[in-house]
Formats: structure tokens, sequence, C-alpha cells
């Protein structure tokens, strides 16, 4: 499979928070064998999915100055479990960003039910040298459904 | 390529929803810098609801294989992140096989549409395992819950 865990960023507001949507398909290569006979979206993948979606906010939030890596996951919760065919919105909410680290608060729903949710999942966020900064840019954009207009600012669908 | 059926109605019509996701493999190379839902990948989730409709018609013995065509149009792109709602429309059945149409929508918003296609019956004993097939057309449909988990 590829390590793309949301599909596109519906909603954002810099510095704040960021509404991302993954959907779920049963082709997806982690049915295969969770489990043989209920196929079942494994939790971890849940949390990934919601802080790919928080390493997103932060980097937009930041102008690709930062790449933000996991450090640390506080109070998980998974109230339901995640079926194929359902679709996943990934609401973060950006608690604090400074220049060491950044810490967020993330909810997945279906159907407007929150099906797990994490208190804080906290980020060290690395400098991004320049040379670099472009493909970053790129990558996330690929990522997020988004494109550029012509003075270089991301819109989102 | 089907992840649900939310309606059937034996001889006539399904609906069936798939989701469009990043992680899919294909999308790696449709297109590098651009990720779109391939035409053909539409048509192939198109084919199977109709199968699966087929097979429900039948009375769980026999599948169906595309075997005529007739026009596809792909009026706009699917991207990651829709929820493509496939409809099929059953024209006629006869011994052989069976002639439909079909449409792809997102959100209300017509996407692709079939304007004819047939399907040739295959005898399920040929391809599948029969009773493992009708349990897995149970779980689409939702008449009977994955395993141990209810909603």
């Amino acid at each position: 499979m590829r390590f793309y865990l949301f599909d596109k960023v519906i909603q954002f507001v810099p510095g704040q928070s960021g509404v991302g949507v993954k959907n779920i398909t049963l082709a997806e290569d982690f049915f295969i064998k969770h489990y043989d006979r209920t196929p079942l979206m494994p939790e971890p993948l849940v949390i990934e999915a919601l802080a790919q979606m928080g390493g997103w906010t932060i980097a937009l939030s930041t102008q690709w100055r930062y790449v933000a890596i996991l450090l640390r996951i506080d109070k998980v919760r998974f109230y339901k479990p995640v079926r194929p065919g359902d679709q996943l919105i990934l609401k973060v909410e950006i608690l604090s960003i400074n220049d060491n680290g950044s810490l967020i608060e993330g909810r997945a729903e279906v159907n407007g039910q929150v099906v797990a949710q994490a208190e804080r999942i906290m980020y060290g966020n690395n400098p991004v040298p320049d040379h670099l900064k472009d493909f970053i840019k790129k990558s996330y954009i690929y990522v997020s459904g988004g494109f550029l207009d012509r003075e270089g600012n991301v819109i989102t669908p | 390529m089907i992840d649900r059926i939310l309606e059937y109605h034996k001889g006539k019509s399904a609906i069936g929803c798939k989701d469009v996701t990043m992680s899919e493999d294909f999308l790696a190379d449709h297109f590098p810098r651009f990720p779109v839902m391939p035409g053909v990948m539409q048509l192939e989730a198109i084919t199977q609801l109709a199968s699966w409709l087929v097979f429900v018609s039948n009375d769980f013995k026999t599948k169906g294989s595309l075997a005529e065509l007739g026009a596809i149009k792909f009026k706009e792109f699917v991207k990651p992140g829709d929820q493509m709602t496939i409809e099929v429309f059953f024209e006629s059945m006869d011994s052989e096989g069976v002639t439909f149409k079909a449409q792809v929508k997102v959100k209300d918003r017509v996407k692709t549409v079939l304007t004819s296609a047939r399907l040739r019956y295959i005898p399920i004993e040929e391809i599948e395992d029969p009773l493992e097939a009708q349990e897995y057309f149970q779980y689409l449909t939702g008449e009977k819950p994955f395993g141990i988990y209810v909603a």
C-alpha cells in the first residue's frame, strides 16, 4: 500500500485548525489480513491518519518552514470500528506551535459520530533547508488535493 | 472494487459505493503529479456491481463477465477523497446474458456515463466457491453484519 492516509483537505484556518478526508476502501492492503472475515481498519492507522493531517496543517501554517515529526501521542480513545465504505473526517486543532515542536488535538468522525479521539499529539519541528522547500511544498500539495494559483498560494477545493 | 451495495432490485437496478483513496497503488503512476481514478478502473467497478446484480438476480447461480461495450464517457475527473456512487440499470435479461447501462456519480454530479454494455453469464462454480460468494454478497449489502461487530 502507499502510505498516504489522507486524501484531501476540505477546510483550513492558518495556525488554528484543519479538516481532511480519508476514504476507506475494501481494496486497501491492510484489509487482507485484518481480519480474515471481518475487514476493519487497524486502529494505529486511524491515529496515523490524524497525525498526517496534523503534520500537514502545521507545515502549511508555518509556510513550509518545518517538517513535523511525530514524537508523542497522549490519551487516545477508539469508540467504534472503522469499516470499508466509511469516509473518515479528520479534524485537527492546533494547540501550540513554536520553533521546537507543536501540539495538536485530533478527532476522527464517520457520519458525524466520533470514532477516535486523541487529546494531544506532539510533533518535533524540524527546519527545512531552503533547497528542499520547493520539494516539500509540492509533495504536500500532491497529498492534499490542493493546487497553486499564479501567486503560488495553495487553493484547496 | 465495490465497498458497499446500498440498494438492489432483482433484475432491475443496483446502487453501490466505492471510496477512492490516496493509498491505492494505481494512483502512484496515474499520474505522478496528478492523482485521478483511471477510467478503466471505474469501468471495472461498474462491471463488478453489475456482476453482483446478475448473481442475485439469477438466484446465486451465475456471475457475469464483460462481453460487449457500447460507449463510455468520462466527463470529469474522479479524485482521491471522492465517494463514487455507482448506479446500474438492467435493460434486458435473456438466457445468455444481460444488457445494462450505468453511471458514476460523486455527490450528485455525474462523472461517468456508460450508455450500454453486455455481460455474459458464467456459472459461479467455475470461478468461485458459491457459498463464500453468497456470504460475501450479504456482507456487501449489510444483510449480514461484518463478523462480530454490529454497528
